[in-house]
């Protein structure tokens, strides 16, 4: 039906199969790596962000959760995992996708030192609807962020546009 | 965090509704969108080929949305200080934002509420550039109560 031309393993179906999916939950993924200092220095260094609690104490800023979710772009064969981003592999006809928004709810500041799981459940999927960006569905889900006790930090509920250009479909 | 115990940053008597927040302004360039995906790992084409960007109807690559999870807490822990602790934040992208275009952060406190002990602040946020409003946003600081 179509290709994935972003890389990150999007499936292709209708709208119904997509539909489909609505109440769907992923197992809970265990984050690569523990959350270590060079994530958390680094990304306070693109916002230029000279929190105390970051360069001096042991606390993550909340906006890196979603990076948790993240595989590594490379691993070698014997430790790659079929589980990327859940709401990715929902079969929809859109082979392009752009974040529409995110509501990040803290139950607590994450730390460096938290293995976290993450768990996505499928909300949503509406009609297709026409943008000015082109047609095609808005994928909402709820990510919920467990450290190792199995304790919440937080929970994002993100809605995705998947869509296609109208020259995409000509 | 520290030996001591006093409040750093705002308490939540010291803020009124209509207040506003420190505006904060970052230069967008190629290099910090390299940093944004790099720094979080997110290597949606979108944020770093430009031919990919401009077939998906972008005008070139475009920041993502955990630059604006990370800009918008920058600018509110700047603002209130490094207590506060953001329990709810709400970005919605209307428009992208660009390599030599400047992200600015502005906002305004509408609301102040005690919930089960907490005390929280709403605010309406918004990120722009040159082009206008990108990213109308919404959080919840929770504040010290006063100060120890």
């Amino acid at each position: 039906m179509s290709e994935d031309v972003t890389g990150l393993g999007l499936r292709f179906g209708t709208v119904e199969e997509g539909k489909a999916w609505v109440g769907r939950r992923s197992e809970p993924k265990k984050a690569w790596f523990p959350i270590d200092r060079s994530m958390v220095l680094y990304y306070c260094s693109l916002v230029e962000d000279r929190n105390p609690r970051y360069w001096d104490g042991d606390e993550c800023p909340p906006g890196l959760l979603m990076t948790l979710g993240f595989n590594p772009q490379w691993s070698p064969e014997h430790l790659r995992r079929g589980d990327g981003l859940f709401a990715l592999g929902i079969p929809l006809p859109g082979k392009h996708i752009i974040n529409a928004s995110t509501t990040t709810e803290l139950e607590r500041r994450p730390r460096i030192g938290d293995h976290v799981s993450i768990e996505e459940e499928v909300a949503s999927i509406s009609d297709e609807k026409t943008t000015r960006l082109g047609t095609g569905v808005f994928i909402t889900s709820v990510t919920t962020y467990r450290d190792q006790d199995g304790g919440v930090i937080g929970r994002n509920t993100n809605v995705l546009f998947r869509y296609n250009l109208p020259e995409d479909s000509a | 965090m520290s030996a001591s115990t006093a409040v750093q940053g705002l308490t939540y008597a010291d803020v009124e509704v209509g207040t506003e927040i420190t505006p904060v302004s970052l230069p967008i360039t190629y290099k910090r969108v390299c940093i944004n995906a790099a720094s979080t790992w997110d290597w949606f084409p979108g944020h770093h080929d430009p031919e990919y960007a401009r077939a998906q109807g972008q005008q070139n690559i475009y920041l993502s949305t955990l630059f604006y999870h990370g800009f918008i807490d920058r600018g509110l822990n700047d603002w209130a200080g490094p207590d506060a602790l953001i329990r709810r934040r709400k970005i919605s992208m209307i428009k992208s934002i660009y390599p030599g275009q400047t992200a600015t952060l502005t906002g305004t406190v509408v609301g102040k509420r005690e919930d089960a002990g907490k005390y929280l602040v709403d605010l309406e946020l918004l990120v722009s550039s040159e082009e206008g409003p990108c990213v109308p946003s919404e959080a919840t600081l929770e504040l010290p109560g006063g100060r120890s």
